[in-house]
Parts: structure tokens; C-alpha cells; sequence
């Protein structure tokens, strides 16, 4: 994979080349940031993250799982000392739904997470640069084809201290 | 190929930018002096003393404690109760306070969050401790066996195994996922075997956009996970009690009662942990008096609604024309639990009224007394209804006394070190601030670093 990355010290500066380089349409984008910015993932990546669709089908099981759980085995073990409520007693059986649907949507949610966040990076390694952590900012701009000395130049005059040819 | 076209040393020297400021000043406090040292081994002491009392007690069964007819829950059910209650303060301040966007809550809410792993990890050894048989503890859960048995999920003591679970899982997934950004700030700010473990456990992180797309979409769903869960977590608690028909248990005000009071008493632990942390770390700059202002202020409002609760339970009992209830709420007042009762009247609706002066709640020495007193306060109410309730049950011929042994004070002394030992691993190896989470703060329009404290009043 061929790109340049570009080093800024300023998020602004940032911010509008990203907003530049989509205008201009040069290559797929990705920006480094030290903090969660929502400017930036609106610009970079706009649109929902799937992680909520693992959060629902979480739940959904957890909650499944909670009632297949209690109602099978008290089925199971049918322990007639009920004081008169019917062996299958939905009210205490729900808390145990609950719980579980809490559980596994949390479970869902770390997964999706750790797919989407974690697993596509190392799948798809990028440049990185120590100081991304601290106090600067990184832009990546990906050019098989467009030659790089353009982007270069692109990266220079938005302000970029720094860059780095791949 | 690498090219630049300004030398290196014309880039501003990381310590001089506002965010490189706040990973200075926040590393800096992982390397605490002799005073850490010193504390940690007293912990490790009292841990020890408390393992020692809990195997005497495994040799001689739960006759060396106090407990005995009618009073079989009594220290260790409160002591539970009590780190459980520490526990949810955490994550009204992770989650519920970041769901109302209540920006302060960043100064404080790293250390509450680990404070909520460790109080739960605290809380769980009491039901096992409880156990005249701790080494069955693993019959409480539901898995297919030779007996063909399995658990009764109509007894709230198995819904106290799922949710204590459940809390205790996603509390430690939630303060892991706020953890990743500064491992890897941690990963980029050290050398060697550190550098390597600080990489696998920061899994890593870039701060590239689309890691931060999905990790903010997973935190806020976490965060809304838990605010339900941590509700839900204290009602069971309380229901342990309240589905019992004893008198002063058998009372639907418990949930929200027992809901409010912990995070009442977890609050007041925040204070406690944070006022001589922010001291010895040096951390005045980010722990602002206005945030401990902010957590007093949510004190006095707790306060305010467990004081409603207690006034409400008595007039249950008369209005109720009960006279079991009333007699154990008689025996509260002006019986052999009154000196308890008025402790804890004392601790819990009295002292937090100092709140209401405003330099009360700026002054950090009355803050940290106040909520010794409190965790003292909670602590004694957890007993004064446990023990003070199957105490005084129904029929004058089955009442009987109960006070702790030394056994069992020497267990809650271990476990109070237990937790401390915890707090003091965590802010020696992890920053006791979400730095990304500080520098967020910052470009969120705050000038300054002081000003993080200036938006948002809870």
C-alpha cells in the first residue's frame, strides 16, 4: 500500500485538509488524532458505527437465553415447594433475563469493538507515529495512482510540519 | 523514503503544548515516593490478618463469629451490602453522568470506575466468607451435574449470583474499553518489557478516526447498559431482604431506598480515595475544589432522599397498625439499636446538611471528614437493618442479640484493605486521569486546563 502521511500540529489545519482532500477527491482518507474528535470522524468517516447491531443481537440472545435458561430448568427439576405460584413463575425468572440480557449486550458491544476497531486495523496495518498519542495530529492519504509528489505538495501548503512517503 | 522540511528541532517541545502538558503531568504521578511504599505493606498486613481470621473460622466453622439464632446475617451480609453500594457511585459517574453530558465528571470518573471494579471485587468474597462450606460456593451457580439438580431461580440469592456476575463483568469491560487510548499513550511513553505489555494491552490503538468512530459508538452503549444495570444491581440487593417477610425487611421502599443509599455511600468513598489522592499526586490542578463541589452536591441530594426513606419506613410501621413492624422500628429508636440507629442518623441525614453552606463544600478538610463519617454512617445502617431487623422478629421468645466477633472484625478490617491494596496497585501503574478523555475536554472550547471545571453543575 502506497500513501503519504502527513504530520500536523494543528487540529484545525487538520480538519480542513481532510475537508479539502475529499473535495479533491485524492484517495481514501484515514486521520490520526490523540483525542476523540467528532468533527473529524464526521469529516473522515461519516455515518453510523455498526457496533449497536452487535449491542442488539447481544441483548436479544441474553434475554433468550435467560428465559430458555430458568423455564428449562426448573422444567427440569420441578421443586413443588412453590407456595402455591405456579412452577414456571415468570416475575423472579425475569430478573435472571434481565441480568443476561445486560451481560451479553455488553459482551455484543466489546466484540464489536474489538472487530471493527481493533481486528480491521491489524488487518490493515497503517503508518503510525508515537507522537499521535500525545499532541499531534496524522493524515494518511492513500495514492496508487496519483503521483505523490502532488500530494505532498497538497499536504505542505494545509500545514503539515512533517510527512512521510510510502 | 521520509523527507521534512523543517529540522526536528524546530517542532515545539512536546512539554510546552497544552496536550503534552497533560501527559507530563499525568505520567508523573506513576512514580510515587517511600510514603506509597509504606502504605501498601500496611494493606498487605491487613489483608493478611484478615486471612488469617477467615482460616481460623474455616477450622472452627461460624461458631467463632457472633452469629447465631435468630441473627445468622449479621457483619458479613452487611459488610456485602456496604461494598456494593460503594461500588455504583462508580458508574453513576462513568456512565450516568456521561450520559447527561455532565463534563466534570472526567476528572474524577478514572478513579471512580476502578474504584467500582475493586468494590465489587471486595463484595463478592462476602457471600463466600459468609458460607459455613465456602468451598461448595460453586452449587450456586446453575451447570448440569450427577445430582441432576439445579438452582432455585425463585430465591433472590440466586438473582444476587447474576447480577453481582453481571455487574462485576461489565464494570471491568467498561473500565477496560475507557482504559485502551491511555494504555496507548502508556505503550508510547515507555521502553523495554513495559512497552510490550503496555502493546498487547492497549491492543494496538492508533487514534486512527475509525478506531475512535467505534469506540465512542461502544462506550455510549456501554454507558446505557450500565445506568439499567447498576439500578437493577442494588433493587436485587435490597430484594434479598425485602422478599423475606421479616419485619423491617418486607417493604417495597427498599429498592430505591437501598439504590440511593449506595450511591450515597460510594459517593462519599470517591471523596475519601480522591481528596488525599489528589494531595499525594499532585494531581490540584486537575481535581479542581469545584469538582469535589460537584460530588458534595450530589451527597447532599442523596442524603437528602436516604433521610426521606428512613422518615417513610416509620410511617409505614404506623400507619401499617403492624405491631411487629412496629416494634422493631420502636426498638430502632429508643431500644438496644438506638445508639446504631442515632450513629447512623447522625452520619447520614445530619452531617451532609453542612452541605447546603457553599464554603462547606469548598473546603477539602471538612469534605474528606464528612465522608469518613458517612462511609461510617452507611455502613451502620446496612447493620441496623440486617441485624436489627431478624433480631426483633414477630414472638418476645425468639428475639436475641448479636454483636461481631473479633473474627469478623478482623474481616472487615482485611477487606477494607483488600480494596485499598487494589486502589494503590492502580495508581502506581495506570493513570488515575482518562488523559484522552482530559484532552477531549480541552478542545471542546476550555482554554485552559483550569477551565475544565468551570462547564457543567451536576
Amino acid at each position: 500500500m502506497s500513501g503519504v502521511l502527513g504530520i500536523f500540529e494543528q487540529r484545525e489545519d487538520l480538519l480542513k485538509a481532510v475537508k479539502e482532500a475529499r473535495t479533491e477527491n485524492l484517495g481514501p482518507l484515514e486521520a490520526f488524532s490523540p483525542v476523540l474528535d467528532e468533527d473529524l470522524i464526521e469529516a473522515v468517516s461519516p455515518g453510523k458505527s455498526p457496533v449497536r447491531r452487535l449491542t442488539l443481537l447481544g441483548g436479544v440472545t441474553g434475554g433468550i437465553c435467560g428465559l430458555v435458561l430458568t423455564i428449562w430448568t426448573t422444567a427440569q427439576w420441578p421443586l413443588l415447594i412453590t407456595g402455591g405460584k405456579p412452577l414456571i413463575s415468570i416475575p423472579p425468572f425475569l430478573v435472571i433475563a434481565f441480568e443476561l440480557t445486560i451481560l451479553f449486550g455488553a459482551l455484543g458491544t466489546v466484540s464489536g469493538f474489538l472487530y471493527w476497531s481493533i481486528w480491521a486495523r491489524h488487518r490493515r496495518p497503517l503508518p503510525y507515529d508515537t507522537r499521535f498519542t500525545q499532541d499531534h495530529f496524522g493524515l494518511w492519504i492513500e495514492c496508487p495512482s496519483v503521483d505523490t509528489e502532488q500530494v505532498v505538495k497538497f499536504l505542505k501548503e494545509r500545514g503539515a510540519t512533517e510527512w512521510e512517503i510510502r | 523514503m521520509s523527507s521534512t522540511d523543517r529540522p526536528h528541532n524546530l517542532s515545539p517541545d512536546p512539554t510546552t503544548t497544552r496536550f503534552g502538558r497533560v501527559n507530563r503531568d499525568i505520567l508523573g504521578t506513576l512514580h510515587p515516593g517511600r510514603l506509597y511504599f509504606a502504605a501498601l505493606a500496611l494493606c498487605l498486613l491487613g489483608i493478611g490478618w484478615g486471612v488469617w481470621s477467615w482460616v481460623q473460622q474455616v477450622n472452627n466453622g461460624l461458631a467463632v463469629t457472633g452469629l447465631h439464632n435468630p441473627v445468622m446475617w449479621g457483619a458479613y451480609i452487611t459488610t456485602f451490602v456496604f461494598w456494593v453500594g460503594i461500588a455504583h457511585s462508580g458508574t453513576l459517574i462513568s456512565a450516568v453522568l456521561f450520559l447527561f453530558r455532565a463534563r466534570w465528571r472526567t476528572a474524577i470518573s478514572r478513579a471512580a470506575e476502578a474504584m467500582t471494579v475493586f468494590a465489587v471485587m471486595t463484595a463478592g468474597l462476602f457471600p463466600i466468607i459468609h458460607l459455613g462450606r465456602p468451598w461448595l460456593f460453586y452449587w450456586l451457580l446453575p451447570y448440569p451435574n450427577q445430582r441432576g439438580l439445579w438452582v432455585n431461580f425463585r430465591s433472590p440469592l440466586l438473582w444476587d449470583v447474576f447480577a453481582i456476575g453481571t455487574y462485576f463483568t461489565v464494570s471491568v469491560l467498561f473500565f477496560y474499553l475507557g482504559l485502551v487510548p491511555d494504555l496507548a499513550i502508556l505503550r508510547d511513553n515507555s521502553t523495554g518489557w513495559k512497552r510490550r505489555i503496555f502493546s498487547i494491552a492497549s491492543l494496538g490503538w492508533s487514534g486512527s478516526t475509525r478506531e475512535w468512530k467505534h469506540f465512542n459508538s461502544s462506550y455510549l452503549l456501554m454507558a446505557a447498559l450500565a445506568t439499567p444495570l447498576v439500578i437493577s444491581v442494588h433493587s436485587v440487593v435490597s430484594w434479598d431482604f425485602a422478599v423475606a417477610i421479616v419485619p423491617g425487611w418486607h417493604s417495597t421502599l427498599f429498592a430505591p431506598y437501598f439504590v440511593a443509599g449506595a450511591i450515597f455511600s460510594g459517593l462519599a468513598m470517591v471523596l475519601t480515595l480522591i481528596i488525599p489522592a489528589r494531595k499525594i499526586l499532585h494531581l490540584e490542578e486537575y481535581v479542581t475544589p469545584s469538582h469535589l463541589e460537584n460530588v458534595a452536591k450530589l451527597i447532599l441530594f442523596t442524603s437528602l432522599i436516604v433521610s426521606y426513606s428512613y422518615v417513610i419506613e416509620f410511617f409505614f410501621a404506623w400507619y401499617s397498625q403492624n405491631p411487629f413492624e412496629q416494634t422493631v422500628f420502636m426498638s430502632r429508636l429508643v431500644g438496644d439499636y438506638a445508639p446504631l440507629f442515632w450513629l447512623m442518623v447522625v452520619c447520614n441525614c445530619l452531617t451532609p446538611m453542612l452541605f447546603f453552606i457553599p464554603s462547606a463544600r469548598r473546603n477539602t478538610a471538612l469534605l474528606f471528614v464528612v465522608s469518613l463519617l458517612i462511609n461510617v454512617g452507611m455502613w451502620t445502617e446496612r447493620f441496623v437493618i440486617i441485624a436489627g431487623s431478624l433480631a426483633r422478629q414477630y414472638n418476645t421468645t425468639t428475639w436475641g442479640d448479636y454483636g461481631p466477633s473479633w473474627v469478623e472484625w478482623s474481616i472487615l478490617l482485611g477487606s477494607l484493605c483488600w480494596f485499598l491494596f487494589w486502589f494503590l496497585l492502580f495508581i502506581r501503574h495506570l493513570p488515575g486521569l482518562p488523559i484522552a478523555e482530559v484532552k477531549e475536554a480541552m478542545i471542546h472550547g476550555s482554554p485552559a486546563r483550569n477551565s475544565l471545571s468551570a462547564e457543567g453543575q451536576p
